[in-house]
């Protein structure tokens, strides 16, 4: 079975990557982590070079700093918090809108079953924010396993 | 799209009373706000379209086009990119970044402080985009460092960067626009701009420390684990990121000639009977040509890397349907409403010209709002005792209005590109807003109160 776990970095999506270890754990499965970075701002391409240059030459003063992608970064976490359980997993990594690249994802690749977290955003911050969730659950052609936070007991 | 512009269209002819042309020239230049607003990529498209169908449909003729286009205020923004594009080369901004945290010696509060006045500091004299994309990468390359988040001391430095860009009529190309428009001096900003900047930057700096006083606490922790590492590795030698001190020190001569020459640019169009604001241009125009003159090699690369073509070439046409907007009439029926509305009250109008283009250009480019509203304020010569005070209003509503959304301004814009590309970090609408929102209304009540208190002597 093709699994593929969407991760934002968030808590959210690291708790729906332990929540679905029991089925990640079955034999035969290959698990695929992705992140979808965000598209850059238009209006920014242009003094996008003149900020590298500006940010590559300011790191040789600050001695020792090396520059990862954040996004790398995301990757390895959930890659690591898989591994310590016992999943191996390969990681990809799509520039764009979420929903988009994930619902895209899913098409070009085959995958059997999609996992992902969800932020529960609630009124006016849902209707700004949209869900991204949402936006794939209206449109995915695979099962879609969606973790979602449990209310606090009180 | 199509749709609102016909309706609003149809809703001017039939009850504002509007002429077909007065209709077409501001479903044409509304077309291009709701184009900024919504289909950002598209802008410079519609423009091009907006500007064929006014000249097809007779609203105005080639040669008022040309005119309106306003070909002062590109050349002069040409120029100044072109110098600012040289200093860049050298090293002058790198340079400028590292002495900067040096001198914040690591304590938070000289970090928050000099950080903002540096980038209102560096906008007013390069202008808002240069001065965000520098601090921007030193603020994230120090919380590398530190190991903190970057997004509060970046917001920050973008709210200082446009309530600085008001300060000089080189920080902002709204300011340009205005002196251009309007026959106000480097001079005049200096004494009546640059102080109300100052009062709102340090207004700004106080609701910064009061919004993020838990992620400042945060930060003064981090800084604190990191002093240690500090004392050992010695670093920071602000040198190091410069190629040739030599061209260092000539780039920032050529810089230091122009900016004295615009500074004096009244004083000498005065001493040889030039018009207004010739020096000005001619300054600009003059510290380029040096610069490719002295690097002729890389000519060709500083008109074509360091000159934002396209946000050039959209003002260009923005201006030119804003001209329609004035030479239709549209604008004069815009000034009888708000003076029917505000009578010919100056506290009144200061106030109304104020707000609207503060809450105007939180949601619309700055440039777009201002192009609009310089007709309108034209149309109160000889209503009201002197224009300047507007004109003030109109430069402070517009550039600190830009702090209160995410896209109102475009330092933020770039700002949060550099997020979205080295951080991989999406700021939402209300983490910007409620921060940008308190900043950005008490940078223009300050503005409000100093205009309230300054009018009579401007008029006098």
């Amino acid at each position: 079975m093709k699994i593929l776990i969407c991760t934002d970095g968030s808590e959210h999506s690291q708790q729906a990557i332990r929540f679905s270890l029991p089925i990640l754990k079955q034999p035969n499965t290959r698990v695929t982590l992705l992140f979808v970075a965000p598209r850059v701002e238009e209006e920014f391409k242009f003094y996008e070079e003149i900020f590298e240059e500006a940010f590559e030459k300011m790191r040789e003063a600050f001695k020792g700093l090396k520059y990862k992608d954040p996004g790398v970064k995301i990757l390895e976490k959930s890659r690591k918090t898989l591994l310590s359980r016992g999943v191996e997993a390969e990681t990809k990594m799509r520039v764009g809108d979420p929903a988009e690249e994930i619902l895209k994802e899913v098409e070009e690749g085959g995958y059997d079953l999609l996992v992902m977290g969800s932020h529960g955003w609630k009124g006016i911050k849902k209707f700004f924010m949209g869900s991204v969730t949402n936006k794939v659950l209206q449109n995915v052609q695979i099962p879609l396993l969606i973790y979602k936070k449990p209310p606090h007991k009180t | 799209m199509v749709f609102c512009v016909l309706l609003s269209g149809f809703a001017l002819h039939k009850w504002a009373g509007f002429t077909n042309d007065q209709v077409i020239a501001s479903s044409i230049f509304l077309a291009t706000v709701l184009g900024t607003l919504m289909f950002w990529s598209f802008r410079v498209g519609i423009a091009f379209i907006g500007i064929a169908l006014l000249l097809l449909t007779r609203v105005i003729d080639v040669e008022h086009t040309v005119e309106f286009a306003a070909l002062d205020v590109i050349l002069f923004l040409v120029g100044m990119m072109i110098t600012v594009g040289l200093l860049r080369e050298v090293g002058v901004f790198r340079w400028l970044m590292i002495k900067m945290v040096k001198a914040t010696r690591f304590q938070v509060g000289r970090i928050v402080v000099l950080l903002c006045f540096t980038s209102a500091v560096l906008a007013m004299a390069v202008g808002e985009v240069i001065s965000i994309v520098f601090i921007a990468a030193i603020v994230l390359e120090l919380c590398e460092y530190l190991k903190t988040n970057p997004v509060p001391l970046l917001i920050t430095s973008v709210l200082a960067t446009n309530v600085g860009s008001a300060g000089t009529l080189l920080g902002n190309p709204i300011g340009v626009l205005i002196a251009m428009k309007s026959g106000l001096s480097f001079e005049d900003f200096m004494l009546w701009a640059f102080p109300v900047s100052i009062l709102s930057l340090i207004a700004t700096i106080i609701v910064v420390f009061i919004f993020y006083r838990k992620e400042f606490d945060d930060l003064k922790k981090k800084v604190r684990v990191s002093s240690e590492k500090l004392g050992r590795t010695g670093f920071l030698d602000e040198w190091s990121v410069v190629r040739d001190r030599k061209e260092f020190y000539k780039a920032v001569s050529i810089f230091v000639f122009v900016l004295g020459f615009i500074a004096l640019h009244r004083r000498i169009e005065e001493l040889m009977g030039l018009g207004h604001n010739v020096m000005l241009l001619a300054a600009s125009l003059t510290g380029s040509g040096i610069v490719m003159l002295w690097k002729r090699t890389k000519a060709r690369l500083y008109l074509e890397r360091d000159v934002d073509w396209w946000t050039l070439t959209f003002f260009m046409l923005l201006f030119a349907k804003a001209g329609a907007l004035a030479y239709t009439g549209v604008t004069d029926e815009i000034a009888k409403a708000i003076a029917g509305f505000a009578g010919h009250s100056m506290p009144v109008l200061i106030t109304v010209i104020l707000w609207v283009s503060c809450i105007g250009s939180s949601m619309l480019d700055n440039v777009v709002l201002v192009a609009a509203l310089i007709p309108v304020i034209k149309s109160f010569q000889g209503i009201v005792p002197s224009l300047d005070p507007l004109w003030w209003a109109l430069l402070f509503g517009g550039c600190f209005g830009g702090n209160i959304t995410m896209v109102g301004s475009t330092a933020n814009i770039i700002a949060l590109g550099i997020l979205e590309k080295k951080e991989r970090i999406i700021i939402t609408f209300f983490r910007w807003f409620w921060v940008g929102l308190v900043a950005g209304a008490v940078a223009t009540l300050v503005a409000q109160i100093m205009l309230l208190l300054l009018w009579p002597h401007q008029v006098g």
